[in-house]
């Protein structure tokens, strides 16, 4: 179905709004590209570790580097061109701030409710609640442990716990009521990679671990986990409680936008789908997927699309798979590093990834625009000086006398 | 069927000509074959896709002759084909780890001069594409700034040094900078500390010089200008009979320096003279030279060059007007005196008088170190003149040499120990005790001819051996020409006998003409045939004794 029918559908009723967007959203979302456009200005001196979008507006990107620095990005375009770089609104660095993070910055997030304040935490053991506007922080919380990754609930509204998984076997929460940890969460055996909260439901967590495991926990209950996630769904096992989640660590997780599924990827090359509500495995083979790192890896999902689609990082490349289905809908060459993360933005359908050789790129829907360029350019009158040579250098020049 | 069996020839073809290109060794593509890649390619993207994946598999092959050929084709086909362009592109970071030398667990291959060529190459190449194809390639634009900031590839640094590289170079830099302001601040701690004993020693010998010469000018130059007489003096030859036209010479005797009358006063500032100008000539002016030289060799900063050269000239000014003076040849009284003590006492030369020598020797009470010193030169000497042979000890001749000479007593006591000889057995014996003479039945007469077999030079092997020259065999009689003159040894009986067709002048004409190599084999070697003869070989690169060494000594 092309635009037009799609718009006069709307217009006549056959399809709802909400239909039409997620139409539009997949369409864009499947022809993702290197963005020839846009960029983000580099600003790390370090292979970057983390970055987050906020969910207020999908404006301000933050990330978090190898060597401690903080970094924030206005993503958004509102100079009127195609051609746009996103502009460095924050720094926090060695350089100009002394509250900076002393070693890697492995996990950043903003407050889910407002761009005034985010959280990060770090290999030097700190979980920082920092003030956006101010570029200090209001409080730092200290864990007993490396953290490799924390979380907070996108939709709590009865407690204001962050989880944090760190090198300590157990899930600590910090409540930012009281500016410390309030509670461990014990069963892993080694240490904690990843800690989600489902969007869905406040008072659940999930927590992936060195130890293979991937535990669902309920920070109410007194006893130790709701569940943990079995690869086999119970045929291979005697013992509940030796069932594993990956035959290797359990690098990254995350719930879908609607908490029904969750999703987690291994070092063991594969990456699982788990029904949230009976931890079952629902068996879809994405295929092997290679990661490089020990630490974790951060992806995402597309909420908006239909059908929802997984941006894996798999070392120098992102993955983009449908998530039910399992199938491959495109490799996104553009870094030269491992990449570590990634993260989608719905109101633009960009993705943002950032990696091991100090990059951030973006990757936007552009076959449209390219469309759109032609004229826009025209008008601008240099425009088309530089667009010329451009047509012609992704045309073959076989000379004439080769023939 | 037919497209998919063209597919196959044409895929095939596109090999064999790319290995031929990689294999040839040589810095630029042969236009013609180069030319055939491009018409396969331009027939369709199935070709160029080929064409990548084997040059690919050439670019990774441990050789830099392959990889500079490799990417020069990659070069040619890259300006050439959008989709190349775009294959190369989503494989960069592989391929500019093969070209240029960013990762340090995989280093280029040899040979040295085709990877330096390669790197430098590949930096150039980059840039340009970079320049050209930048805009258009979002992931070719990251990938150079990767290199730029990440790699820190220099691309504007034409020998395409490695970051190692570069560091190395720093660092030595840094080294000998180092060590350079540490020589210059000894240097400069040295001539504050000694410039002051050199003033010292400058301003006595002038402050003396004053002493012994008042100056002549300060006190009489007055005295002259006041002589009104000193004007007239001209006018008053004709009063004397000399007429103004008369010529006259006038000897004026100029003395070569000042002298000096030694007398009782002065003897002892003339004694205190000579000891600072020995001081100052021994110790001080080599020293001050030296300084010059390392302060110019080190680039030392002006204001200390300036102050070595001050006293430099200084020196020199303070050496010359002492030797103006006849102070170095005065001879003092208590010098005539002590004179049979002196220092400088002249030493009777031992080559000359081997007989004075040796008496001295045995009479007077030197330290065994310098008698032995002694000892081995006048036994040269004596070899030399004597046509006696002497043979080092060993156990058969143990009891005759022991019955000679007394064996030195080792003299123990509490200050030093050492070696005790027998002063009335000579020195000789000490010669002795290592060697003894053995009698041989004829008299030693030296060889009288020389080998004389004609040399690759055309001269005559000079060598002077009794009986068989170790180059030319058994010593014969020969002509003028070196030739022996006997025709019998002329005729050596040839031992592997070569066919006449084995000549080497025919073979490569029959290699040139039909292309067949028709060389008999070496007997006992099997040749094995270099698949890639213009390639270097690296086996041969690596077969040094050293490396041969090495298998044998760590590698066990």
């Amino acid at each position: 179905m092309n635009d037009v029918d799609a718009i006069c559908n709307l217009k006549t009723g056959l399809i709802d709004a909400r239909k039409f967007r997620s139409n539009q959203a997949t369409k864009r979302v499947s022809t993702l590209c290197l963005s020839n456009f846009q960029e983000v200005e580099n600003s790390h001196s370090a292979g970057i570790n983390t970055i987050d979008l906020d969910k207020v507006e999908g404006r301000y990107l933050l990330s978090g580097g190898a060597d401690g620095s903080i970094h924030i990005h206005d993503v958004l375009n509102l100079s009127g061109n195609l051609q746009f770089t996103c502009k460095n609104v924050g720094k926090i660095d060695r350089q100009s701030n002394r509250y900076c993070h002393k070693y890697s910055v492995e996990c950043v997030q903003w407050y889910p409710l407002d761009t005034g304040m985010f959280l990060s935490s770090g290999m030097d053991k700190h979980l920082k609640i920092w003030d956006a506007n101010a570029q200090i922080p209001a409080d730092v919380v200290i864990i007993n442990g490396k953290i490799y990754h924390h979380h907070m609930s996108p939709n709590a509204t009865q407690h204001n716990l962050v989880a944090v998984a760190s090198t300590a076997n157990q899930v600590f929460l910090a409540d930012l009521r009281s500016g410390s940890t309030t509670h461990e969460l014990r069963c892993h055996s080694s240490s904690v990679l990843s800690v989600k909260w489902s969007p869905m439901q406040e008072f659940q967590l999930a927590s992936g671990s060195m130890d293979n495991r991937l535990l669902m926990w309920d920070v109410r209950a007194s006893r130790s986990c709701l569940f943990s996630m079995d690869q086999d769904n119970g045929r291979n096992h005697a013992n509940v409680e030796k069932t594993t989640a990956h035959n290797g660590y359990v690098h990254s997780l995350s719930f879908t936008s609607d908490g029904l599924f969750l999703i987690s990827v291994g070092t063991d090359s594969r990456m699982r789908l788990w029904n949230s509500e009976t931890g079952r495995n629902e068996m879809i083979n994405y295929g092997k997927i290679l990661m490089e790192s020990k630490k974790g890896t951060r992806f995402d999902i597309s909420s908006d699309t239909d059908p929802q689609m997984v941006f894996v990082p798999s070392q120098g490349n992102i993955l983009v798979y449908e998530l039910t289905t399992g199938i491959k809908r495109a490799t996104l060459l553009g870094h030269y590093n491992t990449v570590t993360c990634c993260a989608y933005n719905e109101n633009l359908h960009t993705l943002y990834s950032g990696s091991n050789d100090r990059n951030i790129l973006v990757w936007a829907p552009e076959a449209a625009e390219k469309i759109r360029e032609d004229p826009v350019n025209k008008e601008v009158g240099f425009g088309s000086r530089s667009l010329m040579p451009r047509r012609t250098l992704t045309e073959d020049a076989w000379s004439s006398d080769e023939g | 069927m037919d497209l998919k069996l063209a597919d196959i020839s044409l895929i095939a073809e596109l090999g064999q000509i790319i290995e031929n290109i990689v294999s040839s060794g040589l810095k630029q593509i042969d236009e013609l074959k180069m030319r055939k890649i491009k018409n396969i390619c331009r027939i369709s993207d199935v070709y160029v896709n080929e064409a990548f994946k084997i040059v690919m598999h050439q670019l990774s092959q441990m050789h830099s002759e392959i990889r500079l050929s490799s990417l020069l084709i990659i070069k040619e086909l890259f300006q050439k084909s959008h989709h190349f362009r775009e294959l190369l592109i989503a494989d960069f970071q592989f391929f500019s780890k093969l070209v240029l030398e960013i990762d340090p667990n995989a280093p280029l291959p040899p040979p040295l001069a085709a990877l330096k060529q390669l790197k430098v190459l590949a930096t150039k190449t980059i840039k340009e594409w970079h320049e050209t194809y930048g805009e258009t390639y979002k992931k070719l634009k990251i990938g150079f700034q990767y290199l730029k900031n990440s790699k820190l590839v220099d691309f504007e640094d034409m020998e395409a040094r490695s970051v190692q590289e570069r560091q190395r170079i720093q660092e030595k830099e840094t080294k000998l900078t180092a060590v350079r302001q540490a020589k210059l601040k000894a240097l400069n701690e040295e001539v504050t500390t000694e410039e002051i004993e050199i003033n010292d020693c400058l301003t006595q010998i002038e402050n003396g010089l004053e002493l012994l010469l008042p100056d002549e000018f300060a006190i009489h130059a007055p005295n002259r200008c006041e002589n009104p007489d000193t004007n007239t003096d001209t006018c008053d030859f004709r009063a004397h009979g000399i007429s103004n036209n008369a010529t006259f010479s006038l000897v004026i005797d100029v003395q070569p320096f000042q002298v000096i009358e030694v007398s009782q006063d002065n003897q002892e500032i003339i004694r205190y003279m000579q000891d600072q100008y020995r001081l100052l000539t021994v110790r001080w002016l080599p020293a001050v030279f030296k300084w010059n030289i390392t302060s110019a060799k080190l680039g030392a900063e002006e204001k200390l060059q300036k102050r070595i050269l001050d006293l430099k000239i200084k020196v020199e000014l303070t050496i010359k007007k002492y030797q103006e003076t006849n102070l170095a040849s005065c001879k003092l009284e208590s010098d005539l005196d002590s004179s049979c003590d002196s220092d400088l006492e002249t030493v009777p030369d031992l080559d000359n008088d081997e007989e004075n020598s040796t008496d001295i020797f045995s009479t007077t009470d030197a330290t065994v170190e310098t008698k032995s010193e002694t000892h081995r030169c006048l036994f040269r000497k004596r070899r030399r003149k004597s046509n006696e042979r002497t043979l080092p000890l060993d156990i058969d001749s143990y009891a005759t040499s022991q019955s000679n000479v007394p064996a030195p007593t080792f003299s123990r006591n509490i200050v030093e120990s050492y070696w005790v000889q027998d002063p009335e057995s000579g020195p000789s014996a000490t010669v002795d005790l290592v060697t003894h003479p053995v009698e041989l039945g004829e008299a030693f007469c030296p060889v009288k001819w020389s080998c004389r077999a004609p040399l690759p030079n055309g001269k005559l092997c000079l060598r002077k051996d009794r009986k068989k020259c170790p180059f030319h065999g058994p010593i014969v009689a020969r002509d003028e020409q070196g030739r022996p003159k006997d025709p019998l040894i002329m005729r050596t009986p040839a031992k592997d006998a070569v066919p006449e067709w084995q000549d080497p002048a025919l073979l490569a004409e029959i290699k040139a003409a039909t292309g067949v190599d028709l060389t008999m084999p070496t007997k006992g070697k099997r040749v094995r045939k270099n698949p890639f003869p213009n390639l270097t070989d690296l086996k041969t690169l690596n077969n040094s004794s050293r490396s041969r060494l090495e298998k044998k000594v760590f590698k066990r």
